[in-house]
């Protein structure tokens, strides 16, 4: 098979928070292939939201760098990167006084002009995006009034409707249930599959995660432990190493791998950390 | 913060109250140049408003402030409102061919404007006798009267040098002039006030001080020990009494009973009264002084107008 | 919608402004005095000299405010920021008093304009350059900074006030609490071309200020420069502040009420919030500075208090229909 080109570079990528100045992401190299979908995971405190936030240019490494196409990303401007690549971030609650259609509207910033209003171009995109996305029946309605899984859905017709080639997710089902998490996951991939998307996702549930990616990094404390198919990576040990749990790894083929929790965590003791 | 506003407040409804001498040198200021004489005055200044009729211009006038009311007739003259800051379009309706202003930072732009519209105006200070001197020949010059306000101005000055005359012999009563109460504020030597004081055989506790409205406090009054206090009461302004205000029975002039009032509107008017001002100051604190009772300072307020 | 109805609202304002005033003048004569060059010249002064370029400059005074305070709450995305918060005010203020108690009452109305101007831009200066220090601009920095910044130059003017003799004093207590009445035509026209191109600046930035409303990453991610845009909206909202300041002294209400009502009525997107705070703004200002020519005439109140007395119940109203 041929082996596809990769879209996102990452050499001996780190960084540290000024604040801090403990390093979040240290010495990350990869590569991410266009028209894949690739999960990220790890524990808590992974550095797995900052890679993302590396990725999408808000945060600049301190050392190494991250080229898009082959071009270091800070030499993208803001604009031009927002129309090739979208974010689906995990905002702070939305209290801002705007409806669905308002908030969908603003993915189409990056092919507005200044003091230009939308194009018939943008509300085709716009219209495009709700349709797709099943938010189109509440597009008149206020953000505040959304559940969870709706206000998801509307952050990604606000990326469908910036008409990027790559889209970062950090953990978008965090909040909502099986069933939402499910389904979001699903349209994702429906949307994925039309549009040759690559896909960054940060995700905890390990079991969607091995379903739906292509391919998974594995990161534990700011270092890249693992990277490969899901059924490579979640194995076992790595797991036990990383998470400090005991858990049996089932492969389900089609469906995806099942892990599940065999014992209570091995580092039961106080302020221990698991061992790699 | 509120006090400062009530005090400035206090301050610009009754501009005749002590008020700072800028450049006392730079008294008068013809800001445009008038070769005829004024047909029709607005007069934003009351004692200007006084002087007016007392040099026989005051059939002139055609607006007047608020409180320039005095004497008698110029009630009869149009109100045009405040005048600091002045409502332009009321003067202006009045279609004068002078106006007369306070010279100072807060009209600065009022001069401006009516010399823009073509209206001459004549900026004043007028916060010493000095001003007053000049002031009068001023608008004697202005109105075509300078026989007149040359005879007003000697006539002041006989007047204010016959109740010096009266109280020389005298020992000379330290006095507390009170502006107001909280915080205490007085008069000091810029202002007019305390050479009325000296005139009428006193003398001015504070008068060291070159700030002529300088805020004391109620520990230096005590300090300097003043045998009078002069409480200035005016019709449209409720004040407390100092033997009524706490703390203030240590002043020994409270303790001797020696507060006296005295009419505020006629004291803080620097205008062709000012020998009755001072009078009525020098009967306050020579009470025994017999020739003082039918020492005639008065000033006509009305005359003719003597070219 | 919203445009016409307060394009009308500020048009009936103006109207108002113009029939109303200290000299009691009939529609008609008003009518003649603007329209007709023979009509009586003592009203024609008073309309053309001094009604008409202190209704413009009302109007005009009050956009910036307004629009000021709009740009203040998206930039800081606080909804109690308003013009003067970061110390544009005291700064003005330190400006002109300072001028005041210097004894440079020669320089007129200009001149203390000016000199007002000044001293808020070193305010505006010192705020920037404080917040700036961290390579980005640092709202919450920006807020401590300007509050600090404000209490200092609100200490110098009391200082000030303290030295000063009384007619500066008076000066400087009359220009700290606001006024229209020294406004001419040459500093009617500064503030219109000021106003105006400014407010055209914020209009380009309207759609990144609802960007930014969604947070300073998510803007970045939707393709705002993030920096660029928060340096440009805090520069153009504090100069509308300083101009509006400078020319009128501290006015208060307009700039933190007026996009609070235009937003609960119209909504919170900046490419209408702007030019309807404009509009509103300028509206409420004439009718209130209207209002404080005449209702004591001849003596004037200053309209910062009418604007307060009379905005802030309507506003509670308001606020209580939407949220009933």
């Amino acid at each position: 098979m041929h082996e596809p080109t990769p879209l996102l570079e990452l050499r001996d990528v780190r960084f540290a928070y000024p604040r801090t100045g403990d390093e979040a992401v240290s010495g990350v190299t990869c590569h991410i292939q266009e028209g894949r979908w690739t999960g990220v995971v790890g524990p808590n405190g992974a550095g797995k939201s900052t890679l993302l936030r590396l990725l999408s240019g808000v945060l600049r490494p301190s050392a190494g760098g991250i080229s898009l196409r082959g071009r270091a990303l800070d030499e993208w401007g803001r604009r031009e990167l927002s129309r090739d690549m979208a974010v689906v971030a995990q905002e702070p609650p939305l209290h801002v006084p705007l409806s669905v259609r308002e908030f969908v509207e603003l993915g189409r910033n990056p092919y507005v002009r200044p003091w230009a209003s939308l194009a018939a171009a943008d509300h085709e995109a716009v219209d495009a995006a709700l349709r797709r996305t099943d938010m189109w029946a509440l597009a008149g309605r206020q953000l505040a009034q959304l559940s969870g899984g709706e206000v998801q859905r509307a952050k990604l017709a606000r990326a469908l409707a910036q008409a990027p080639s790559v889209l970062l997710l950090d953990e978008p089902t965090a909040h909502l249930d099986f069933g939402h998490a499910v389904r979001f996951f699903q349209l994702l991939r429906r949307l994925v599959g039309e549009r040759g998307w690559t896909v960054v996702c940060v995700t905890h549930d390990l079991n969607l995660a091995s379903r739906y990616a292509d391919s998974l990094l594995l990161l534990a404390r700011g270092k890249l432990i693992a990277r490969g198919a899901p059924s490579s990576v979640l194995e076992p040990d790595a797991l036990r190493r990383t998470y400090g749990c005991q858990v049996q790894v089932e492969d389900l083929g089609q469906l995806g791998l099942l892990v599940v929790p065999v014992a209570e965590p091995v580092a039961s003791g106080p302020g221990r950390r698991p061992e790699w | 913060m509120a006090l400062v506003l009530a005090l400035v407040g206090g301050l610009v409804e009754s501009p005749a109250q002590p008020s700072p001498a800028g450049g006392a040198g730079d008294a008068r200021r013809a800001d445009e140049a008038r070769r005829d004489e004024a047909r029709r005055i607005v007069s934003l200044i009351p004692a200007a408003t006084e002087i007016l009729f007392a040099i026989g211009a005051g059939d002139r006038l055609v607006g007047r402030t608020r409180w320039g009311v005095y004497p008698a007739p110029a009630r009869a003259v149009p109100d045009v409102g405040d005048g600091v800051r002045p409502a332009l379009e009321l003067v202006v309706a009045q279609q004068p061919d002078l106006v007369i202003l306070y010279a100072g930072a807060e009209n600065a732009g009022v001069a401006e404007r009516l010399g823009d519209l073509g209206i001459s105006t004549l900026s004043l200070h007028h916060d010493t006798l000095a001003d007053l001197d000049r002031n009068i020949l001023a608008l004697g010059e202005a109105t075509g009267c300078s026989t007149s306000a040359r005879r007003l101005q000697s006539h002041i000055r006989e007047a204010l040098s016959r109740v010096t005359a009266s109280v020389r012999s005298r020992d000379r009563a330290r006095v507390y002039y009170d502006v107001w109460a909280d915080p205490p504020i007085t008069i000091g030597r810029g202002s007019y006030l305390d050479v009325l004081i000296q005139t009428a055989g006193g003398l001015n506790v504070f008068g060291d001080l070159v700030d002529p409205s300088p805020q004391v406090s109620l520990e230096a009054i005590v300090a300097r020990g003043p045998d009078v206090i002069l409480h200035p009461v005016s019709r449209h302004e409720q004040r407390s009494a100092p033997e009524e205000r706490p703390g203030w029975t240590i002043v020994p002039a409270v303790g001797s009973g020696r507060v006296h009032r005295i009419d505020g509107d006629l004291a803080h008017r620097l205008g062709p009264r000012v020998a009755e001002a001072a009078l009525q100051i020098a009967r306050v604190l020579h009470p025994d002084a017999s020739d003082l009772r039918d020492l005639p300072v008065d000033t006509p307020e009305q005359g003719p107008c003597l070219r | 919608m919203g445009i016409a109805t307060l394009a009308g609202f500020l048009l009936l304002a103006g109207v108002c402004g113009l029939l109303l005033g200290a000299a009691p003048l009939t529609p008609t004569a008003v009518w003649s005095a603007l329209t007709d060059p023979g009509a009586d010249p003592a009203a024609r002064s008073i309309l053309i000299s001094l009604r008409l370029p202190r209704v413009v400059a009302a109007a005009l005074t009050g956009a910036a405010l307004a629009v000021s305070g709009a740009l203040f709450q998206a930039l800081l995305r606080n909804p109690l920021a308003e013009p003067y918060l970061l110390g544009v005010s005291s700064g003005a203020a330190f400006g002109a008093v300072g001028a005041l108690t210097l004894g440079l009452p020669w320089l007129g109305p200009a001149g203390l304009a000016v000199a007002g101007f000044a001293g808020a831009l070193l305010a505006i200066a010192i705020v920037f350059r404080v917040a700036y220090a961290v390579g980005r601009l640092d709202t919450h920095i920006m807020i401590l900074a300007g509050v600090v910044v404000a209490a200092f130059f609100g200490a110098g003017v009391m200082l000030l006030l303290t030295m000063a003799r009384g007619e500066a004093m008076r000066a400087a207590v009359l220009w700290t609490m606001g006024s229209l009445s020294g406004v001419s035509w040459d500093m009617t026209l500064a503030l219109a071309g000021y106003t105006g191109v400014s407010t055209l600046a914020a209009l380009a930035l309207a759609r990144h200020l609802n960007a930014l409303a969604l947070g300073e990453e998510t803007a970045a991610h939707l393709g705002t420069r993030v920096e660029t845009v928060k340096r440009a909206s805090y520069l153009l909202a504090s100069l509308l502040a300083a101009a509006a300041v400078s020319v009128a002294g501290v006015i208060g209400f307009i700039g933190l009420v007026v996009p609070h009502a235009v937003r609960l009525v119209w909504g919170a997107d900046h490419r209408y919030l702007i030019p309807f705070c404009f509009l509103a703004g300028g509206g409420v200002l004439v009718l209130a500075d209207t209002l404080a020519r005449t209702t004591f005439r001849p003596l004037e109140l200053p309209v910062g208090v009418v604007t307060a007395l009379l905005g802030v119940p309507l506003f509670l109203v308001l606020l209580r229909r939407r949220h009933a």
